[in-house]
């Protein structure tokens, strides 16, 4: 289980959505990119402002259509995957 | 006369499409190596002090030499070990830069082999792209074409075909380089491409060769090239050709970044992200898959 309440997004990481295709993530320390779809871009402007996991799931549930039940795991998983490639990290 | 004076006064100009570059100047004990440097990129000699220079100059076990009078000479009495001066470390040289001017000091240790030489040769060109970066300009892994007036860039990891690409054009496109190249916005804010050696060529096969680094073209396309089953040409969005672009510069730029990554290193790949960005809105990038047996050939 992920703690979202420790969580901050990695303040080197650089975060555009100005292009005609895709939005991209890209973190200098290891010079990797990374692509977000539109619920991830939710997800990532959320954990900019340090929004609650209930808050994060009330934004999606308000802004995207036909939510899966389940959408608290893929919350879980997706913030896993942030956490791995270190786009966030918690504070210590 | 004392050993430096002429070496440094006069030298070889690099110098870009934004005016901005150095003079490539030298200590006698260096002057072979900058002579072979200078003739690899076909610089002319320098006619300008306009220009910040980059010194070279030698210290191994044949000859010791440290500029110190040239370096109080010409920065009113401030030498080369005094603490505004910042060695780096890069591959087979060391680097010395300073925070009051755009000027560089170079030295080149032992260069006993062919191949030692050309490896400091390459390493030598960072602090000069280092200095570009900061102008807007992008090295990037390339191959440079010429088509009737035009800069065609074609770009791919190494190992994909990018040369052999490059060689089968037909005999109207112009190859100027094929692996590397400085991307720039000329006085005219147009985005222009110089070409640069291939470095690894001299291990491979020692025949002179040159390239007219001083020379550029403006660019009207980007070609990223993949290998694939059939031949197929397909535009892609600013999006994914930031990510290409930003690969192929830093496959350019890794060379000479540490592993362990400092706070200037860290604002130097997010410049290289955010120059990637605005090429990739402005020049037309295109996806160009690539068979063995197409008409493509």
């Amino acid at each position: 289980m992920v703690d979202l309440s420790r969580l901050e997004v990695n303040p080197n990481v650089v975060f555009r959505e100005d292009f005609d295709d895709i939005n991209v993530l890209f973190n200098p320390e290891t010079g990797k990119s990374y692509s977000l779809n539109r619920v991830g871009i939710v997800i990532w402007k959320a954990l900019q402002n340090k929004h609650s996991k209930d808050d994060i799931l009330a934004e999606i549930d308000s802004r995207c259509k036909n939510v899966p039940d389940d959408i608290e795991d893929h919350l879980n998983e997706f913030v896993a995957a942030l956490l791995e490639n270190g786009l966030v990290g918690y504070v210590v | 006369m004392v050993w430096w004076d002429m070496s440094f006064k006069c030298g070889y100009r690099l110098q870009f499409a934004n005016g901005k570059g150095g003079r490539i100047c030298s200590t006698e004990g260096a002057r072979d190596w900058t002579d072979r440097f200078a003739g690899i990129m076909e610089l002319k000699p320098c006619d300008s002090n306009d220009l910040p220079f980059y010194l070279f100059y030698r210290n191994d076990s044949r000859i010791s030499e440290t500029p110190t009078e040239f370096i109080k000479d010409t920065l009113g009495g401030k030498g080369l070990t005094e603490i505004k001066w910042q060695p780096r470390r890069i591959g087979p040289i060391s680097i010395f830069s300073n925070n009051q001017t755009s000027d560089l000091v170079c030295e080149i240790g032992s260069d006993a082999s062919f191949e030692d030489s050309i490896y400091s040769m390459w390493y030598s060109l960072y602090p000069f792209y280092r200095h570009i970066l900061s102008f807007g300009g992008v090295p990037f892994h390339a191959g440079l074409v010429e088509w009737n007036g035009r800069g065609i860039l074609f770009t791919a990891p190494g190992g994909t075909g990018k040369s052999t690409t490059i060689s089968r054009l037909p005999p109207d496109w112009s190859m100027h380089c094929d692996d590397e190249v400085l991307i720039i916005r000329d006085i005219q804010n147009r985005y222009v491409a110089h070409p640069f050696p291939t470095w690894s060529n001299f291990f491979l096969n020692q025949q002179p060769k040159s390239w007219i680094v001083e020379s550029s073209l403006p660019i009207s396309a980007v070609f990223f090239l993949i290998q694939a089953e059939t031949d197929d040409i397909k535009p892609i969005g600013s999006g994914t050709a930031t990510v290409l672009i930003n690969q192929a510069g830093r496959q350019i730029l890794r060379r000479a970044w540490n592993l362990e990554i400092s706070v200037e290193q860290l604002e130097l790949r997010r410049k290289l992200f955010e120059l990637s960005c605005e090429l990739a809105k402005t020049v037309p990038c295109y996806m160009l898959n690539i068979s063995l047996t197409g008409n493509f050939w």
